[in-house]
């Protein structure tokens, strides 16, 4: 976390001894050399240098943010000679919108899929208007700030958007009050040129354009740690070299306090009505030199945007040029700055992205390295807003879908064309090889969106059909949650109770053992050949409980496999009785398990596991367990429940611990995918976490599981419990060969709001299966063909 | 604090001698570009006032007296040499020049012949010493001894090198601006390539080097005298006056070296920091930064803490960064890490060091193995750190120093 250590609030002392002054005239000197040398350049050699930049650090990714434009007042206390945004007072009936003409802006927004809620308004018109003045009174405001605060708050609430706040020159405590209602601000710097505020230059008049005063509020906005937008408007009397100064002065301040997320590359408009209605605008060359030499000479983490609609017809120069973003684009609203310039619509971008190989990415306000880590970066108060509407990598969800609700599955993940990135490429390659991926090898996966995204799964298909074949197995099997009472209090759960009083659907219980041997004789009546017990943390149970349990399930049904009991049930079994868990794992294969679950392992990383669930075991603990039930003869399966706080990073870090174990034991079976289902679990509706992983990661998660275990565990399972129907089938052709059970009673996920039913017959399954071109295939536990005596009896 | 300012008075010729050598050299040489020559030259004057002068009594006028006395020696020595009617022709014009009146402020073309000496057809390596002897009338023993070469081999360099200025014809000339910055750096890197030979009598015992010193703090301030609007000459007069300043605390009462850390602010001369940093200041007005200045500003960072009471480490570290980005200098680079770990510990030194290590010069530079062992010392890697103090030990030429890095290993196992 780079940005955690750079942010610091320290103020610059004056230059006093000869030392330092020498210091800042080395740094003018480094400085004047650039900018004679950026100066010297030819552009095709600029661009070349801003292209591989933008490549290697924004990959294929060209960001947008999906807005609605609140033009909160148009009144303004300045007078640049280029703004058409700015009204005069007679020329409006009222000065600032009301709290219901803006929410029903941003509720059209919200309906039309947007995340941001732009107020852009005129710097304190209070101070020269005296309408402003009177109507800010009448609304219960002293200021245009307040207002603004108190406005964007209302409409973050009501609507879900993430407003970002575009008022203007700044003080610390304006930044410190609007920081909990805004994930991220802006300032245009504009330049950093004194001269243009001089008589005669188009700042002339305007007392919030001096350049050092807005340098100082960007600067301020670092101090309070907002997340911020600035950059250039060119073309209104500057010289190249003053762009570059005002370049490197956000430069000098990003270093300082790693909060500038994106520079602004704008290009001067000659609007009619305004005095610089005729004056020349920059030429395309203008614009191109001036995105490449910023895409140079500032930090590459800061993205360098450029606004389409002041460009039809140059995108793909600017995309050559070093853009990595195209600002806010809204499907409702029109562009209130620049409102003779229509947004091209979404659709037609993306399209002029993907022809330039690039994919258009929607983007949060907030940048994806500030909502990562929003604890330093975002007011705790916008921490949820922010999660629910970010993915793993601090994107935007590219859809509405999250696992366990009733909706269809996107089917934009795999429309677009494949296509190819060499980083991607090399790992796939290295992954069909069965070699062990690294960890950057997994996140750079993981990463792949569109055409990219579309090669991984085709990747995994492939390979799942060189080792499975078209052959889509099943198990008939019956859950049985024998108790949902838990001592343990993992925050993403929904399902235990603690006791008798909590409870949000089920009330607590715990089945007495003669009820699992009833349960299971009926499952073997109906063709099951495995019962899979699991059940919470019961705090009087001891290990023999556990073994009672298989006890009263072999005395009902001898020949029925036992896939039961999780590592934290297992640990929690040893540990009451007194031994160590190889010793309890032997206990309980005598009694008759036949295999282990390999769940409650969430995510394998302890950062994640210290989030969500502090008291279970440690990664290191779980994987001891597991290591040991495959020693003793116990297969298990492994699973992954991801989507909530966890981050590509620690999936991969997950998937690699998963493969490492299996290299070693042999005792995996299958990998399954257990996407966070987040309607009533209190992780999301308590701590504000994501609402599960988006589409394309769940694909993701089922193709790179495929990849990175080649040749170490077979068998991927896609669970339609948390995926529906048409989820499990778009799996099938992401690397999955295996489709679960046909259950019957499944409580765990239902409890955290999965609308998917409780139980699937197989012939529905196997159609669906046939319908994919797929053969269905029953198969018992452990892969293997189940005995005659079992299939029939199924129909009997 | 020049030779001249402290010798005690001697004879009248000896004393012009001391003063006016290199202006009377300079003016002789600037039309014949023969060096030689008008250093024999003004040697036959010398020898002659040395006999006259206590029999008549001075001249009125010593300089103008040496000056016709040489520059008729020259006529004669040239005439000597020569014959046929272009050289004739020659001779003719040589002699009507030398004999044009002898203004009693005749113009001082000591910095052309300090340019001609520095010219980059003469190796960097016979510059400073050639300056010296031309320049201020060092003989050749002295200059060898304190050059650590035989007086024979200095000799001969020496005569080499005004063979090619006359042959090669090297301009008696200020460079033109355009060349100037260049040049100057020539002539700045020899009279430092002097002051470093006479630093590098750490006791102060050895007289030709102490005096060598003396005479490269006088050469820097002749050029900055002559060229006003030039920073970098007076970036090198700061630093040489700044490294002067230290001189006497860079041993203790009994002999041993005191690394600069540790030397006592009080044994630092202030009247030559307070002078140091004076011209330092002027230098900063012209807002041109370049590598002698850097070096100054980097000594006076060190002396901070006469008024602070500590150095400024970050400073230091920034000035060095700057510094490397004007020059390739592997010893800059062990300061420069040095300073950082001050600044950022102990590891990021190494780190920085380790980033060095391809640079084969390093591998038998005592400052680079000390610099490691130290450092490895304060991560707690005391046997590595006792392995590279071995090395600087053994590449230590200065019993006293390597006394000093002897002290430092027995204390890795205290």
């Amino acid at each position: 976390m780079a940005l955690d250590r750079r942010y610091n609030g320290a103020k610059a002392r004056p230059v006093t001894t000869l030392p330092e002054l020498f210091v800042k005239q080395a740094a003018n000197a480094e400085r004047n050399y650039v900018v004679a040398e950026l100066l010297a350049r030819p552009l095709p050699d600029l661009i070349d240098e801003a292209r591989a930049i933008r490549d290697a650090h924004w990959g294929t990714a060209l960001t947008y943010s999906r807005k609605v434009f609140i033009p909160l007042t148009q009144l303004c206390r300045d007078v640049c000679h280029y703004c058409t945004f700015a009204k005069a007072p007679r020329s409006l009936e009222r000065a600032y919108l009301r709290l219901d003409e803006v929410l029903k802006i941003a509720e059209a927004g919200a309906q039309a899929g947007c995340k941001e809620a732009l107020f852009t308004l005129g710097d304190k018109p209070e101070l020269r208007y005296r309408t402003a003045q009177e109507e800010l009174e009448r609304l219960g405001h002293e200021t245009t700030l307040g207002y603004l605060a108190h406005i964007a708050d209302t409409v973050r609430k009501r609507t879900g958007l993430l407003p970002h706040l575009n008022p203007g020159v700044m003080t610390a405590n304006d930044y410190e009050r609007l920081r909990p209602v805004a994930p991220s601000m802006g300032l245009m710097l504009e330049t950093s040129a004194k001269r243009l505020s001089e008589p005669g230059g188009p700042h002339h008049g305007s007392p919030d354009k001096w350049p050092a005063l807005r340098l100082k509020s960007i600067a301020l906005a670092g101090i309070a740690r907002v997340p911020f937008t600035t950059g250039l408007l060119i073309g209104i009397g500057e010289s190249r070299a003053e762009r570059i100064e005002a370049l490197f002065a956000l430069n000098a301040i990003h270093a300082r306090y790693g909060h500038i997320q994106e520079a602004i590359i704008q290009n001067f408009k000659g609007k009619p009505g305004t005095r610089m209605e005729n004056a020349p605008e920059p030429s395309e060359e203008e614009l191109i030199w001036t995105i490449a030499v910023a895409r140079i000479v500032l930090d590459p983490e800061i993205a360098v945007q450029t606004p389409p609609n002041l460009n039809p017809g140059r995108l793909k120069r600017l995309m050559e040029a070093g853009i990595n973003d195209w600002g806010g684009i809204s499907p409702v609203t029109i562009d209130h700055v620049n409102p003779e310039a229509p947004w091209p619509a979404i659709l037609s971008l993306e399209q002029e992205c993907n022809e330039a190989g690039y994919q258009l990415v929607e983007r949060l306000t907030a940048y994806p390295l500030y909502v990562r880590v929003a604890k330093t970066w975002i007011d705790r108060k916008l921490h949820a807003a922010v999660n629910a509407l970010s993915d793993s990598e601090g994107f935007a969800r590219d859809c509405a879908w999250s696992p366990g609700e009733d909706r269809p599955v996107p089917e934009s993940a795999s429309s677009p064309p494949i296509t190819r990135e060499p980083k991607i490429d090399r790992a796939l390659d290295r992954a069909s090889d069965g070699r062990r991926l690294d960890e950057t090898e997994i996140v750079t996966l993981f990463a792949a969106r569109g055409g990219a995204a579309r090669a991984v799964c085709e990747a995994a298909d492939e390979l799942r059909r060189a080792v499975n074949g078209d052959v889509a197995t099943y198990v008939v099997n019956r859950n049985i949650n024998y108790t949902n009472i838990c001592s343990y209090a993992c925050s993403f759960c929904a399902f235990s109770k603690t006791s008798a009083k909590a409870g949000l659907r089920d009330t607590p219980y715990l089945l007495p053992f003669d009820e699992i041997g009833e349960r299971s004789r009926e499952a073997w009546e109906k063709g099951a050949t495995e019962v899979c017990l699991q059940g919470g943390i019961h705090p009087d149970f001891t290990g023999r409980a556990y073994l009672e349990v298989c006890r009263a399930v072999k005395r009902a049904t001898p020949e029925m496999h036992i896939h039961a009991f999780s590592p934290l049930e297992v640990h929690h079994g040893a540990e009451t009785l007194g031994r160590d868990v190889p010793d309890f794992l032997r206990m309980l294969k005598d009694e008759g398990l036949g295999s282990l679950p390999g769940t409650a392992a969430e995510i394998l990383h302890d950062d994640v596991r210290r989030e969500i669930c502090p008291d279970k075991l440690s990664t290191e603990e779980w994987l001891a367990v597991i290591g040991a039930a495959h020693q003793v003869g116990l297969p298990t399966t492994s699973t992954i429940m991801f989507g909530h706080v966890d981050r590509p990073h620690h999936w991969a870090a997950h998937l690699l611990a998963l493969r490492d174990l299996q290299m070693e034991t042999g005792g995996f079976t299958e990998f399954v995918p257990l996407p966070f289902v987040h309607m009533a679990s209190p992780l999301y509706v308590r701590d504000g976490s994501r609402k599960g992983p988006t589409w394309r990661e769940v694909l993701l998660m089922h193709a790179i599981g495929r990849l990175v275990f080649h040749r170490a565990i077979p068998n991927i399972q896609a669970s339609w419990v948390k995926l529906g129907i048409d989820g499990v089938a778009a799996c099938l052709f992401a690397g999955c060969n295996d489709l679960g059970g046909v259950l019957m009673n499944e409580s765990i996920s239902r409890a955290a709001g999965a609308a998917h039913g409780q139980g699937l017959d197989r012939e529905t399954l196997e159609g669906i299966a046939r319908g994919l071109g797929r053969i269905p295939r029953q198969r018992t536990t452990l892969y293997r063909a189940p005995l005659p005596r079992e299939r029939t009896a199924c129909y009997a | 604090m020049s030779l001249r300012e402290t010798e005690p008075a001697g004879s009248t010729a000896e004393a012009v001698a001391r003063r006016s050598y290199g202006k009377l050299i300079a003016f002789l040489a600037a039309r014949t570009r023969d060096v030689a020559a008008a250093e024999d030259a003004l040697g036959d004057a010398f020898a002659a006032a040395l006999k006259e002068w206590p029999v008549k009594g001075p001249p009125s006028n010593p300089e103008a007296w040496l000056m016709t006395v040489a520059k008729r020696r020259i006529i004669d020595l040239s005439r000597r040499r020569r014959v046929g009617d272009a050289a004739e022709r020659e001779l003719t014009m040589l002699a009507e020049e030398m004999n044009a009146p002898a203004d009693p402020e005749f113009p001082d073309h000591r910095l052309k012949l300090m340019f001609a000496c520095a010219h980059t057809a003469i190796d960097a390596a016979i510059r400073a010493p050639l300056i010296l002897q031309t320049v201020l009338g060092l003989d050749a023993a002295r200059i060898a001894s304190a050059f650590l070469i035989s007086p024979a081999a200095m000799g001969q360099r020496l005569s080499r090198a005004k063979a090619k200025i006359r042959d090669a014809g090297i301009p008696f000339a200020v460079p033109d601006a355009n060349e100037l910055p260049a040049r100057l750096e020539a002539v700045l890197d020899a009279i430092y390539a002097a002051y470093a030979e006479g630093w590098s009598d750490p006791k102060g015992t050895d007289v030709a080097r102490r005096e060598l010193a003396e005479e490269a703090v006088y050469l820097g301030g002749l050029v900055a005298e002559m060229l006003p609007e030039e920073p970098e000459a007076l970036g090198l007069v700061a630093l040489m006056l700044h490294a002067d300043a230290r001189r006497e605390a860079r041993r203790n009462e009994n002999g041993e070296y005191v690394p600069l850390e540790a030397q006592d602010p009080g044994l630092w001369n202030r009247p030559m920091i307070e002078r140091a940093e004076g011209v330092l200041s002027r230098a900063a007005e012209f807002g041109a930064i370049g590598r002698y200045q850097l070096e100054a500003a980097i000594q006076s960072a060190h002396v901070e803490r006469r008024r602070s009471g500590a150095n400024n480490w970050p400073a230091i570290v920034q000035l060095y960064d700057a510094l490397l980005a004007l020059i390739s200098s592997p010893v800059a680079a062990i300061n420069r890490a040095v300073a950082l770990s001050e600044v950022e510990g102990p590891d990021a030194a190494l780190a920085a060091l380790d980033k060095l290590a391809g640079d084969a010069r390093l591998a038998s530079y005592q400052p680079y193995w000390a610099a490691r062992a130290s450092f490895l010392a304060r991560t707690g890697a005391r046997e590595e750190a006792s392995r590279a103090y071995e090395i600087a030990i053994g590449l230590e030429q200065d019993p006293s120093v390597r006394r000093f890095l002897e002290t430092r290993r027995s204390a890795l196992s205290g």
